[in-house]
């Protein structure tokens, strides 16, 4: 398991209170603003190897929160996927479908179309979605309690139109 | 090979192309120097397009085949959507899968025309497994009114005229088993006269299509496996197929024996109770009238009122009651006792049922009102509901007539009495009294004797004897009428009564009346008040003094009699006269002398008596 992070919800501050005109959306390239130029910075630093390395961290420590604070995380499993399915759906962030599930080990394999970090990226032969990875990792080791890992196969970075993730226990 | 024949062969691979299903042949690869580099770069991109169009093809054929696990190159934009089609058969896989776990939960968003269609069907499977699932609900619930209730739930087949189904309840109400009594006939599993009935019943509901669906109630007799005749409450309706035909009967049976029972002992009892109410009617109906009369002719006065806190309301009263006030009925009724009477007669009234609410019993007083002795007697009533008294019947009847005959009787006792004493006084005085004086001189003359003085001590024992009787004599005669009484004066009598009790306890006596007379018999009667006092306080009161008042003013005498002993609770006291004869003598001679008196004792507190009487 992770250190214990010092990120605290309460970071996000009372948006309702903070944007009561502009309310709690943005446009999604605000969001790719941020993170490109991110990675950009990170991939200048320290290397491709470590940008993507903290990427993934962070989204780790995203899904974790977000699991403890958006999610239900005493439904069963078969439950818990159609939440994650309408939270993921509700919130812009993709559309989540299963491929391959096993309750009992936590092997996952699902798809997300039309990505929030990636959908509609130029093909460059490199998966994008390291934070995703680590978002969904986050979400289900909040969930199973086990340490997770994930791993991208398919990304609109490698020509294919749905990111393709592998969800497991860390061995 | 020549650019143009490198042409004519790349444009026959590539007609092929689209409409082949077969895999292009391999070709050799071409020697470098027989074309131009311009011709071999176009011939190598159409062997690469070859090989993308290979793999493409063997993906959408591994799909149409049901194989969804294959890999595709990655960095190829040309084989995204079959990647993503791939994607999407592998989650509606899941997705089956899941259905087939019995999660209809799955719905899916791709696939156009299909996508409507999964979601319509697994929509469909949503509501009936919703169905399924009620239904067994229903099922469950049935079985289990059916297995515990006391009723027994049946069904008829109307082909058959057979039971197809029976409730296990049978065996509690019958006797039957569930096989036993479905292997009866229906004319079996009633009394004759029940089948007959039921028959008719059922010919006559079939023949009424308007009634289909009704329910019918009916009272019939079942026979059980013991031999008993059971009473029945059927209730049953026909179900009628799509067609309208009647297919089968279901009801319920109840059994109704002890409830039958019951009825027919109740009509018995009500039956009496009606007669036992008539007699009852015709009795109260008697006695009311009987009250009414005695209500309306009796020479008492009759008030009902309701009691509201200090507030007394006159509900209902007789003629005798208004008149007493100069008023009638009608007057009367409704109204406050404060608005008809006068503030001391309301004062009586108030504290006479104050005093009844807090007994909570019945009491009877003597008052004078108006002039006139009255005798009133107040039942305090008990509301039923709240248990607390607000109504009240007071019964007046006057007692002056009585009073006045009972008090001249009284004086003629207490003349007769005197006279009596009197005699017997002068009796003791003027016979007695000599006659020991003339032993006692005979016996001094005896005693002077010689022969005698032997027994000069026993004979001066004898005198002492007999100037004790002599006093005695003289002491019961002044004590039955007192000389001095009769001769000197109420003044006189006493000071002479008291001066032999000083030795006894300590009197102040203080008397301003003097040498004054008045009727020699309320003389006596006023001695023997005093005399009765003392005698209490000497018997009961523990007391070591007396202070005696006499003095008149206006034609009145008054009297102040106090002594410091234990006292009395009066009230106590006043409820038992059989017991306190001392004390309602003095009382009696107080009415007898037309006075009133005023009584202050408590236990422990001493007593005191304020007597005034005219003269």
């Amino acid at each position: 398991m992770n250190q214990p992070s010092a990120f605290q919800w309460s970071q996000l501050g009372d948006i309702e209170i903070g944007r009561p005109n502009m309310g709690t959306q943005t446009h999604v390239n605000v969001y790719r603003l941020l993170q490109h130029s991110l990675r950009h910075v990170l991939e200048r630093q320290y290397g491709q190897a470590a940008s993507n390395d903290l990427f993934f961290k962070a989204g780790k420590i995203s899904g974790q929160e977000f699991c403890r604070h958006n999610m239900n995380g005493d439904l069963p499993f078969f439950d818990f996927i159609p939440h994650l399915q309408a939270k993921l759906r509700d919130l812009g962030i993709g559309i989540l479908r299963i491929e391959h599930s096993n309750p009992q080990n936590f092997h996952i394999t699902l798809t997300i179309e039309e990505d929030l970090d990636c959908s509609g990226t130029p093909v460059t032969g490199q998966t994008l979605c390291h934070y995703d990875e680590g978002f969904l990792a986050g979400i289900f080791e909040c969930y199973s309690g086990h340490e997770m890992e994930a791993r991208e196969l398919e990304c609109w970075g490698t020509g294919s139109q749905t990111c393709r993730f592998e969800i497991f226990k860390k061995s | 090979m020549t650019d143009s024949e490198v042409m004519r062969l790349l444009a026959m691979g590539m007609k092929q192309m689209p409409t082949s299903a077969e895999r292009p042949p391999e070709r050799p690869p071409l020697p470098p120097d027989q074309c131009s580099p311009a011709a071999r770069e176009v011939l190598q991109l159409s062997r690469e397009l070859a090989q993308v169009r290979t793999i493409a093809f063997d993906a959408v054929q591994q799909m149409s085949l049901g194989n969804l696990d294959f890999e595709l190159p990655r960095d190829n934009a040309f084989f995204s959507p079959i990647k993503d089609l791939q994607a999407k058969l592998k989650h509606l896989v899941w997705q089956t899968n899941r259905l087939a776990q019995g999660d209809y939960h799955q719905q899916i968003d791709f696939l156009g025309d299909f996508a409507t269609s999964f979601n319509q069907l697994i929509q469909s499977l949503r509501e009936r497994r919703s169905i399924e699932q009620e239904l067994e609900r229903s099922n469950q619930q049935f079985k289990l009114i059916a297995e515990n209730t006391l009723d027994v739930i049946w069904k008829i087949d109307l082909a058959t005229m057979r039971y197809n189904y029976i409730s296990p309840s049978v065996l509690g109400m019958r006797g039957y088993t569930v096989q036993e009594a479905m292997s009866q006939s229906v004319e079996e599993s009633l009394t004759p006269a029940s089948a007959q009935q039921a028959l008719t019943t059922l010919q006559s509901y079939l023949s009424k299509p308007e009634l289909a669906n009704l329910y019918v109630c009916d009272e019939y007799q079942q026979p059980c496996k013991d031999g008993r005749i059971i009473d029945i409450e059927l209730t049953a309706t026909v179900v009628f197929d799509a067609n309208g035909q009647p297919i089968e009967i279901v009801g319920v049976t109840r059994d109704i024996t002890r409830r039958k029972a019951t009825e027919t002992a109740l009509r018995r009892s009500e039956a009496n109770l009606a007669k036992l109410l008539k007699r009852q009617t015709q009795a109260n109906k008697k006695l009311n009238r009987q009250l009414q009369y005695f209500y309306d002719h009796t020479v008492n006065a009759i008030a009902f009122f309701d009691i509201d806190a200090h507030r007394i309301r006159i509900t209902k009263c007789n003629q005798r009651w208004a008149m007493a006030l100069g008023m009638t009925p009608n007057d009367v009724e409704n109204r406050d006792i404060d608005d008809l009477i006068d503030p001391e007669s309301s004062r009586m009234y108030h504290s006479l049922i104050d005093r009844a609410m807090a007994a909570g019993a019945t009491i009877q007083e003597q008052c004078f009102w108006r002039g006139k002795h009255i005798e009133v007697v107040l039942i305090p009533i008990v509301n039923e509901q709240t248990q607390r008294i607000d109504q009240g019947a007071a019964l007046v009847y006057d007692v002056s007539e009585r009073k006045e005959m009972e008090r001249q009787l009284t004086q003629i006792g207490i003349r007769i009495e005197t006279r009596e004493r009197r005699q017997l006084a002068a009796d003791l005085h003027d016979n007695v009294g000599p006659l020991l004086s003339s032993m006692n001189m005979y016996l001094s003359t005896l005693a002077r004797k010689p022969e005698i003085a032997p027994h000069a001590a026993l004979v001066n024992d004898v005198r002492d004897i007999l100037r004790e009787a002599i006093t005695s004599v003289r002491e019961i005669s002044n004590n039955l009428s007192p000389q001095v009484l009769t001769n000197y004066g109420l003044t006189s009598a006493l000071e002479l009564f008291f001066e032999t009790k000083q030795k006894l306890i300590c009197i102040r006596h203080t008397n301003t009346l003097g040498d004054l007379r008045f009727n020699e018999l309320k003389e006596i009667m006023c001695y023997n008040i005093i005399k009765e006092l003392y005698n209490n306080t000497i018997k009961y009161a523990d007391a070591t003094a007396i202070d005696l008042s006499l003095s008149q003013c206006d034609g009145k005498i008054f009297i102040q009699y106090r002594d410091n002993g234990k006292g009395f609770d009066l009230a106590q006291k006043m409820a038992e006269p059989s017991n306190n004869l001392g004390l309602f003598s003095i009382i009696n001679r107080i009415n007898n002398l037309d006075g009133t008196y005023q009584m202050d004792t408590a236990s422990g507190q001493g007593f005191l008596v304020n007597i005034e009487f005219p003269l």
